[in-house]
């Protein structure tokens, strides 16, 4: 017997133990996949006595049935809020699953587990595990980075914003997912978050810039309209959108300054934020931009004209000819 | 209604979701019908007219805003009350809502108490 | 005699290196691909894609479906485009010259009015005649413009996108409810890098569709689009991901990409000379990145799903198979200067060389090869027997390589659920390295006759509509998957 007939025997056994593990494997898991549905079944009406009137399950659930309820009520949590949820973290407290867990967060050695482990706390974790999920935005793995970024928001700590916030800064976590945390913590971050307009660095300035133009209201407003004024570009197209949320009458002529910026994306975001706050003074001078400047520029401008007078977009439009304004005016007949 | 109870249909894709409203529903005293997408909420509602309809936003087939919309349109449904569920808290979304004829909306992830609240008050305002 | 021995001998070293390096290569992403996909796949429990659909801070996507004749399911397409999870996005038809009633069914089916929409300059595309914007669903518009084929149409697309990324795709392709949202998950996760992403596409012959989506998934009963099911596992479950990893992918299938716009208007958006667009956009974009020293990405994105039909019969799939390689060789030609450029990183060094000699030249060495061992049999050669048994091991290689596609498949993704749709799988992947391999490869080697009857390979060729071809066809340029 050659070698190469014995690699071709290696071949062979190798394909057909790869077949036959596919095989067991499958069956294995739609077995098991049976047998889970049919005990969840029978313990749906346990749960939602549990969550719905603080009802304790029956003492004497077998392992596989404790680790089901584990599951069902895990899900559940997601979708709920409020004293309802509360009873389901409670549940878990008494049952030692939150210890266990951030046990877990805290020493497994594969990062997937942890990484599960962070992701389950922010579904059934009491608020007292916010600092520990704070903590595990230094993980050394993304995913459990990610996951306790995405866990501080559902469970809504202030407290953790600066940490979040540091995250976002040198990118350990993305800071589409750390803005939106924020935002689900709400107005309790302000406060936290007003610092950051002074920061070094442009992207803490330009994402607190957005996030108080989100969170925040009028009181807010003077701060803001500071960043229109910015060194940054980014800043400044922030500001004059938050601006469009936040701002006033008061902060109509920084933000009509700032349609002549010399970067065209803060000029799009000036002239969106005169139409969402409806400037009547600025049609006109809008109008002849949505004519004559870059694209996306005069596209907002023409915007902004159809927001502001629906009426004159249209007049206007049949009388430059101006494309933008043609789009603007069609657009706003329709809605 | 036969016995006096509300009938209130509940359209959600997510078992889970739809679980949970119809449990408390039920569990506060109501008649709760079922459906999992935005036809069959819609062919429901239209065998047999409810009280209140429960409907999610993002449903395959037909969406909650649709649903609504011909609810609103249909003679037999016109004055069904429709309360929203909505897991995206822009603004848009909210005022699409009402745009389309909504009643009343409530944010995704909900809270059981608060649904059967506004329950209450909407169909104590017909 | 010694002419036709040394000619054996000579033949069966480039056919053995070849095999080698192929296997080897395959074998190599294989191990790369359980690696990252089934961490992938572990990190999708306790990823963020809910909350990205629930944020404002998600960015803009405008989806772009060409449509040349496609009055039977354009309407039920968009449909199905309207029920996609993604928090802020709009849909573009573009009608490319159809001559049928493509239009008229639109029209009805959403309500659309005449509205005016701005067309950025930057890319040239026929003239678009009209545009048109649904009064039920205000993010709907259509684009009617002059037949220009569907690089035309996509470009038209571009030109008038109101978001930052477009994403386009194939007339009749359906896209999973939450396909958008994971396949922009890499853009979310690092949108200063990542310029474009692709998703997997999987055949939905067989299986149900209901309103526009793949509800039960089935094997097709039709042997030869099995065939391709199989053929689709390994060329996105195994090159892709490896690719990936080397940020070297020079394929995103036509049928569902997602692209920065801004990049695709700095190369000039999509060649309209050539019938591999999709191939030849993405080898455009590695090449301005990485000729500006620029950071950036292209990824694929294992999970989230495309449905799209294959042809059944082997007239259409031979078309397919020769107008793929046809533009293969157009792309390759085009940016032959790039193949072994030290300039290029991974992209110059190891995929244009991959694709040239490994998928594009692999045909011919497969099929030459193949018919010497007869000839070498037939003249009772002594180096030709051994050359078979070599031959045999290739043949059982490849077996071990599609089998472990199928295994990837089945604990990654689970998504055929009979068992005996597994179990006919499995006989298949004999059959599809014994038979349809070979015969693949003789259409891909008829795209040669078609190069060189066009001269230098794409100029003079003759611009056709994307419904010149059968509508089975449309689903552009797919990978040129055959391994070896």
């Amino acid at each position: 017997m050659g070698l190469l007939d014995i690699i071709a025997l290696a071949l062979s056994a190798s394909s057909i133990s790869m077949l036959g593990v596919l095989v067991v494997r499958r069956s294995h898991l739609a077995r098991r996949a049976k047998r889970q549905r049919e005990i969840e079944e029978g313990l749906k009406g346990i749960a939602m006595e549990l969550l719905h009137a603080g009802a304790e399950p029956p003492p004497h659930l077998a392992e596989a049935e404790r680790q089901a309820l584990a599951d069902l009520l895990g899900r559940y949590a997601r979708a709920i809020r409020g004293p309802t949820h509360d009873r389901i973290v409670d549940y878990f407290e008494r049952e030692g699953t939150v210890a266990r867990e951030l046990a877990v967060m805290a020493d497994a050695r594969a990062g997937w587990r942890r990484a599960t482990a962070a992701f389950r706390l922010g579904d059934i974790g009491p608020v007292s595990v916010a600092p520990a999920l704070a903590a595990a935005l230094n993980d050394s793995d993304r995913d459990v980075r990610i996951a306790a970024a995405r866990s501080l928001g559902r469970l809504r700590t202030p407290e953790a914003t600066q940490d979040l916030l540091g995250a976002a800064v040198d990118r350990r976590v993305p800071p589409a997912l750390i803005r939106w945390t924020l935002l689900q913590i709400g107005a309790p971050a302000l406060p936290r978050l007003m610092p950051g307009l002074t920061s070094d660095s442009e992207r803490l300035r330009a994402g607190a810039v957005q996030l108080i133009g989100l969170l925040g209201g009028p009181a807010e407003a003077a701060q803001i309209e500071d960043g229109l004024r910015d060194r940054s570009a980014m800043v400044r197209a922030q500001a004059a959108r938050a601006l469009s949320r936040i701002g006033g009458r008061r902060n109509l002529p920084a933000l009509r300054q700032a349609t002549w910026d010399r970067i065209p994306m803060v000029r799009e975001a000036a002239a969106d934020a005169l139409g969402q706050l409806r400037d009547r003074e600025s049609v006109a001078l809008l109008a002849i931009r949505a004519g004559g400047d870059q694209f996306d520029v005069a596209r907002a401008c023409a915007r902004a004209v159809a927001a502001i007078d629906p009426a004159q977009a249209a007049e206007r439009a049949a009388a430059s000819g101006s494309v933008h304004l043609l789009e603007a005016a069609d657009l706003a007949e329709i809605a | 209604m036969s016995d006096g109870k509300p009938t209130i249909l509940v359209a959600d894709d997510e078992e889970d979701v739809r679980e949970l409203v119809s449990y408390r529903l039920t569990r506060s005293g109501y008649e709760v019908i079922d459906a999992q997408d935005g036809e069959e909420a819609f062919r429901l509602a239209s065998e047999n007219v409810p009280d209140l309809m429960v409907l999610d936003v993002m449903m395959p087939r037909l969406d909650g805003y649709e649903v609504t919309r011909r609810v609103r349109a249909e003679e037999s449904l016109r004055s069904v009350p429709v309360i929203l569920l909505t897991a995206r808290s822009q603004e848009t979304d909210v005022s699409r809502g009402f745009e389309v004829g909504a009643d009343d909306y409530l944010k995704k992830p909900f809270n059981p108490d608060e649904l059967v609240a506004r329950v209450r008050a909407v169909l104590g305002r017909r | 005699m010694s002419i036709l021995n040394s000619a054996l001998f000579v033949v069966g070293v480039i056919t053995i290196t070849y095999f080698a390096i192929v296997n080897g290569a395959y074998l190599i992403f294989t191990v790369i691909a359980w690696r990252s996909l089934s961490s992938h796949l572990r990190g999708r429990t306790y990823s963020a894609v809910e909350e990205a659909f629930n944020s404002p801070f998600t960015p803009g996507i405008t989806v772009i479906l060409p449509a040349y004749n496609e009055s039977a399911g354009i309407v039920e397409s968009v449909y199905s485009l309207l029920a996609l999870r993604y928090p802020s996005y709009e849909v573009v038809v573009v009608n490319d010259g159809s001559t049928d009633d493509t239009m008229e069914r639109l029209t009805a089916a959403f309500d659309l009015v005449p509205a005016h929409r701005a067309i950025r300059t930057a890319i040239p595309t026929q003239t678009i005649q009209a545009s048109y914007v649904s009064r039920r669903s205000p993010a709907v518009w259509v684009l009617d413009k002059r037949n220009g084929g569907k690089a035309d149409a996509l470009n038209a697309g571009v030109a008038t996108a109101h978001h930052p990324y477009v994403c386009c795709l194939d007339a009749d392709a359906l896209i999973e409810t939450d396909a958008l949202l994971r396949v922009a998950a890499p853009i979310l996760d690092d949108p200063e890098n990542v310029v474009a992403t692709g998703g997997i596409v999987r055949i939905a012959n067989g299986s149900t569709i209901d309103h526009g989506r793949v509800t039960g998934v089935r094997l097709p009963s039709n042997p030869l689009a099995v065939l391709q099911v199989l053929e689709y596992f390994r060329a996105f479950l195994i090159g892709r991901v490896g690719w990936t990893r080397l940020n070297a992918l020079l394929i995103i299938s036509g049928a569902f990409g997602l692209f920065q716009r801004q990049a695709v208007e700095e190369v000039g958006g999509y060649a309209t000379d050539t019938v591999g667009e999709d191939m030849e956009l993405v080898v455009r974009l590695h090449r301005h990145f990485r000729a500006r020293e620029e950071p950036y990405r292209i990824e694929f994105v294992a999970d989230p799903v495309c449905w799209t039909e294959v042809p059944e019969d082997l007239g259409s799939l031979s078309r397919q198979r020769r107008r793929w390689h046809r533009g293969l060789g157009q792309t390759l030609w085009r940016h032959r200067d790039a193949t072994f450029n030290p300039r290029y990183g991974a992209f110059g060094l190891l995929a244009m060389p991959y694709f040239v000699f490994l998928e594009f030249l692999g045909p011919v060495v497969e099929t030459v090869g193949t018919a010497l061992t007869i000839v070498a049999f037939a003249v009772g050669d002594l180096s030709g027997a051994s050359f078979l048994t070599f031959l045999v091991l290739a043949f059982l290689v490849a077996i071990l390589l599609s089998i472990a596609a199928l295994a990837l498949e089945e604990f990654n993704f689970r998504r055929h659920q009979r068992t005996r749709d597994v179990v006919s799988l499995v006989f298949y992947t004999l059959l599809e390295n014994l038979g349809y391999r070979q015969i693949n490869d003789l259409w891909r080697m008829l795209a040669f006759v078609d190069l060189a009857r066009r001269k230098q390979g794409w100029g003079a060729q003759k611009r056709r509509g994307i419904g010149n071809l059968s509508a089975a066809e449309a689903p552009a340029h797919q990978p040129l998957t055959k391994s070896q």
